[in-house]
């Protein structure tokens, strides 16, 4: 019991840690969930290509008094539209049409910047902490949760089929091109969303390891997708009651215990083939 | 021999090719003043008022712009080359510069503003115990602990001092005294009406200090900048994150401490500054009951038409703003 009350004490003694619970439950639902699409659509650095894409957006809404997340928002969506099309018909491979969005809308931004005087560090502007969540940062996420979440339950038969089994749904007549668009517009509200409130190795992180640590344990979807979330949630616990117990970075201490859970999943894995050969 | 057009267009452009070839003949006529460089907004102020319209003076980190994280371009390779005097503030402040230097090739004299001055040491800060007075007998003690701040051991931000501020005027004075002593009478006439100035702020700043109740008198902030404001103008100083203005991550731990820290202290605000994102100080106002006074100018000026568009301005508003935001 006393190390229960242990476990709980940081989280009944200070709003923001609560704040940063709420945050790591909220980013890591989605991102995982959203995730699995990512590990079996192998566009793992879809995540911190968005985070530099946004370089543009950010500076040209500086430049000119608007929103800094709308900013972002509007140059995710341009990039979710250009990887898009740059790999519609299968014409470039989804990695390379983000390796080449991913460095023009960062070169880009990175020109735009350059044509100020003073220089700023603009993505510092806009990036968040997992510590510094705001309560208007979680209504946000809960929002993009919803539409997130929403729009995945609503299409999963088409999604599930066009990432396991692109030719046979091309068979069947699904239209793959718009569920890719669809599927990236999606994961750029939810990068964007999430590097401002959380940053972005935490962003990037969530959008890869707990869907492949769930990868590794079944092949069913929705099964995937849960335990994904579990991961997710778990080392987002995990992490930041390091951080507090131990005075170690809440960040770095999160994705550090999610590697920890993939590293079990890789383990495990291993001793049931050595097992099943046996 | 008919005139071709190739013919035409190759005569225009010979006339063109001597036309640029005559041009820097031509201006070296004219006498070109003395090419110095400032590292950063605040120091650039300062130069400017010592050399006024006699030098030509390029300052390389704007106002509002973090000289931690600043990425030198191009451009400042070839200014920094151009440069008979380079002022910089040293003690680890400018990290970028040596490595510019070296590959700019700048043959210019550097001259490193907190040489020769009483330098603090960086000190730990996140034991509940530790929220000191400045310029009490902790000069030369604690290290850098996390090893995760670009500084090296001792503290640069010295500007927050008006009257290191002063001996840092002279030595602008004297290096371009030595470098254009044809210009010598202004610069000498500019720095002595400039040092006047700046100790008639030091003399205000130290009474507007004095409103304050000294239990009052705790300074509260996102990073390690005001440890020279705090040992002249009598506050006790604590911070966030430390030394660092890089994207730190921070831990939960050290936050919970800080929050604990500025409930003990009593205090009605705490502070955030003109170059790092406000979220984390937003969080622990919040968390600890008490307001947010609004961003001090700590390593650059503001732009042009701010509160903090020069020094002079600067110091005056981060004084008003603190001693505001304390005496509610």
């Amino acid at each position: 019991m006393t190390f229960l009350n242990d476990l709980i004490e940081p989280f009944v003694r200070f709003q923001f840690m609560r704040n940063s619970l709420l945050a790591i439950i909220l980013v890591g639902s989605v991102c995982a969930t959203i995730g699995v699409y990512v590990v079996l659509r192998r566009m793992a650095f879809i995540g911190d290509a968005l985070a530099h894409t946004v370089l543009p957006g950010i500076v040209f809404a500086y430049f000119n008094g608007i929103s800094l997340f709308i900013g972002a928002v509007v140059a995710g969506l341009l990039t979710a539209f250009g990887i898009g099309w740059l790999s519609r018909r299968d014409t470039l491979r989804e990695d390379t049409a983000i390796g080449i969005m991913f460095t023009f809308m960062f070169a880009l931004g990175i020109l735009l910047m350059s044509t100020a005087r003073s220089f700023r560090d603009f993505t510092h502007i806009l990036f968040g902490n997992i510590l510094g969540v705001t309560p208007s940062d979680l209504t946000l996420i809960a929002i993009v949760a919803v539409i997130v979440l929403g729009t995945l339950a609503l299409f999963h038969k088409e999604f599930e089929l066009t990432s396991f089994d692109p030719i046979h749904a091309q068979v069947i007549g699904l239209r793959a091109d718009r569920l890719r668009y669809g599927l990236l517009i999606l994961l750029a509200l939810t990068v964007v969303t999430a590097i401002q409130a959380v940053g972005v190795v935490l962003t990037s992180a969530m959008l890869v390891t707990p869907a492949a640590t769930a990868s590794l344990l079944t092949n069913r979807l929705p099964r995937m997708m849960l335990i994904a979330v579990g991961v997710a949630i778990s080392s987002g616990v995990i992490g930041l009651y390091a951080s507090y117990r131990y005075n170690v970075a809440s960040g770095a201490a999160i994705v550090l215990a999610c590697t920890l859970f993939f590293g079990l999943a890789w383990l495990g894995r291993i001793l049931m083939r050595r097992l099943q050969r046996a | 021999m008919p005139f071709t057009r190739t013919r035409i267009f190759t005569v225009f452009i010979c006339a063109a090719l001597l036309a640029v070839l005559a041009l820097p003949v031509t201006r070296s006529t004219a006498q070109t003043p003395l090419k110095v460089v400032a590292t950063f907004s605040i120091l650039g102020d300062l130069v400017a008022n010592v050399a006024a319209d006699k030098v030509d003076l390029k300052v390389l980190v704007g106002a509002g712009s973090d000289t931690h994280t600043y990425e030198p371009s191009p451009a400042d390779s070839a200014t920094l080359s151009d440069a008979a005097l380079i002022f910089e503030i040293g003690a680890e402040f400018e990290s970028w510069l040596d490595a510019l230097v070296e590959s700019s090739g700048a043959k210019g004299t550097r001259i490193v503003l907190t040489e020769g001055l009483e330098l603090l040491k960086f000190d730990e800060h996140d034991d509940a115990d530790d929220m000191h007075k400045g310029g009490e007998g902790d000069k030369d003690e604690g290290e850098d602990h996390d090893g995760e701040h670009e500084h090296g051991e001792f503290d640069p931000h010295v500007w927050h001092d008006v009257s290191l501020t002063i001996k840092m005027v002279e030595r602008i004075r004297d290096a371009l005294v030595a470098a254009d002593a044809e210009n010598a009478d202004a610069y000498m006439l500019n720095a002595a009406a400039y040092i006047i100035e700046l100790g008639l702020l030091d003399a205000d700043l130290l009474f507007a200090a004095e409103e304050l109740p000294e239990a009052r008198r705790t300074l509260i902030t996102t990073h390690d900048t005001f440890a020279y404001f705090g040992a002249r103008y009598g506050f006790a100083v604590d911070s966030a994150l430390g030394a660092t203005t890089e994207a730190a991550d921070p831990s939960a731990g050290e936050i919970a401490a800080l929050i604990e820290r500025v409930k003990a202290a009593n205090v009605p605000a705490i502070f955030a500054d003109n170059v790092s994102n406000p979220r984390l100080m937003e969080q622990i106002a919040r968390e600890a009951g008490v307001s947010l006074a609004p961003p001090l100018f700590t390593d650059a000026l503001g732009e042009a038409g701010s509160e903090g568009e020069s020094y002079l301005k600067m110091m005056r508003y981060n004084m008003q703003t603190i001693v505001e935001a304390l005496s509610k």
